[in-house]
């Protein structure tokens, strides 16, 4: 079986899952109202990954992503994201807009860079799309983690941050298999690092996953908590020396 | 129009050296030798600076204001919103970018 037909299943598996998860959510976008409707389409998966109301791929006219002018030096400096001002709400409302959400939950969406900062990405509209952290097995966690992965290698030379970028905007989920690990069947990458908050150090701007040594002995005064490694990142904070 | 103070923060007390527009590109060059490179849009740029020195940066929508001690304004038309402004040092290291 070719490549390409081995990730047209693993999307589908990826469909029919979150399908199963997302439930009545579809109802809000009015392109897949129907799930019946979508699983009829099985040879357009790909395409109606991107058309539900908690896109796990973005639309690619929408957002085919975008970079700054910088260079491997810029990105692999200590404090790199922190110079990259933040997206303004305003901008975040319109991708939300864009993507036809209307309604929220605290919690449900983050409007992520499809390009990660890490990565060199921008904060051009044409980068950023509303990231799902509640859908299964794919959603915002696991795309932290294959760039992560992907801002590791290209520090340490093992990828050229052009490839990366390029990579990362095409298919997310084709690069966490080739990064990562193979994750058509959900919990496949259960022994991943954890996720969920981190614990950083607001003197030393040191970070600690759950599970990790040092976790529990930063002291309060010092002590700042982050949804996941790569908000700490994106803050300016270096994961422990000893937490790898 | 609201302030942006993380890149007022850096440039505030920096003198505009030179500026110029090629290709859809503003470059303003300040005394130290750092350079702000904003991709602009439709419109024109008003203000001539040179000499002057930085007291704020402004932002709304697409329109980059930065404002001068002597009271003058040199208003941008951004590309975008976001991901049109570039701030590097004399060594060309990255200090600001949005």
């Amino acid at each position: 079986m070719s490549k390409g037909r081995i990730l047209t299943r693993a999307r589908l598996v990826a469909l029919f899952v979150v399908l199963s998860f997302s439930g009545g959510c579809l109802s809000r976008d009015p392109k897949s109202r129907s799930s019946t409707k979508v699983k009829n389409q099985e040879i357009r998966a790909d395409a109606s990954l991107y058309n539900m109301s908690a896109p796990i791929v973005p639309d690619p006219k929408l957002t085919p992503g975008d970079t700054l002018d910088v260079t491997k030096d810029d990105i692999c400096t200590s404090g790199y994201s922190r110079k990259v001002r933040d997206v303004p709400q305003s901008v975040k409302e319109k991708v939300y807009s864009l993507y036809g959400i209307s309604g929220r939950q605290p919690g449900e969406y983050e409007v992520d860079h499809l390009i990660s900062l890490e990565l060199g990405g921008s904060n051009s509209i044409k980068n950023l799309w509303p990231e799902s952290y509640k859908t299964k097995p794919w959603n915002a966690y696991e795309k932290d983690k294959v760039e992560n992965k992907l801002h590791k290698m290209i520090c340490n030379g093992q990828i050229e941050l052009k490839d990366a970028q390029r990579e990362i905007a095409t298919d997310w989920m084709a690069a966490f298999d080739k990064y990562i690990g193979n994750k058509s069947t959900p919990g496949a990458d259960a022994d991943d690092e954890q996720t969920g908050p981190v614990v950083g150090n607001k003197r030393s701007h040191i970070y600690h996953r759950p599970g990790c040594p040092d976790y529990d002995r930063v002291a309060k005064k010092n002590r700042v908590e982050f949804k996941d490694a790569a908000e700490a990142e994106v803050a300016g904070y270096t994961l422990a020396g000893n937490c790898d | 129009m609201a302030a942006n103070k993380k890149l007022t923060k850096i440039l505030q007390g920096r003198t505009v050296e030179k500026v110029a527009e090629m290709d859809k590109r503003l470059t303003v060059e300040f005394h130290d030798g750092s350079k702000l490179t904003v991709k602009i849009g439709d419109g024109e740029t008003s203000g001539t600076p040179v000499g002057l020195t930085v007291k704020g940066i402004r932002q709304k929508d697409t329109t980059l204001n930065l404002d001068f001690t002597d009271g003058s304004v040199l208003a941008v038309p951004l590309a975008e919103e976001t991901s049109s402004v570039m701030l590097r040092d004399a060594n060309g290291t990255l200090e600001y970018a949005d």
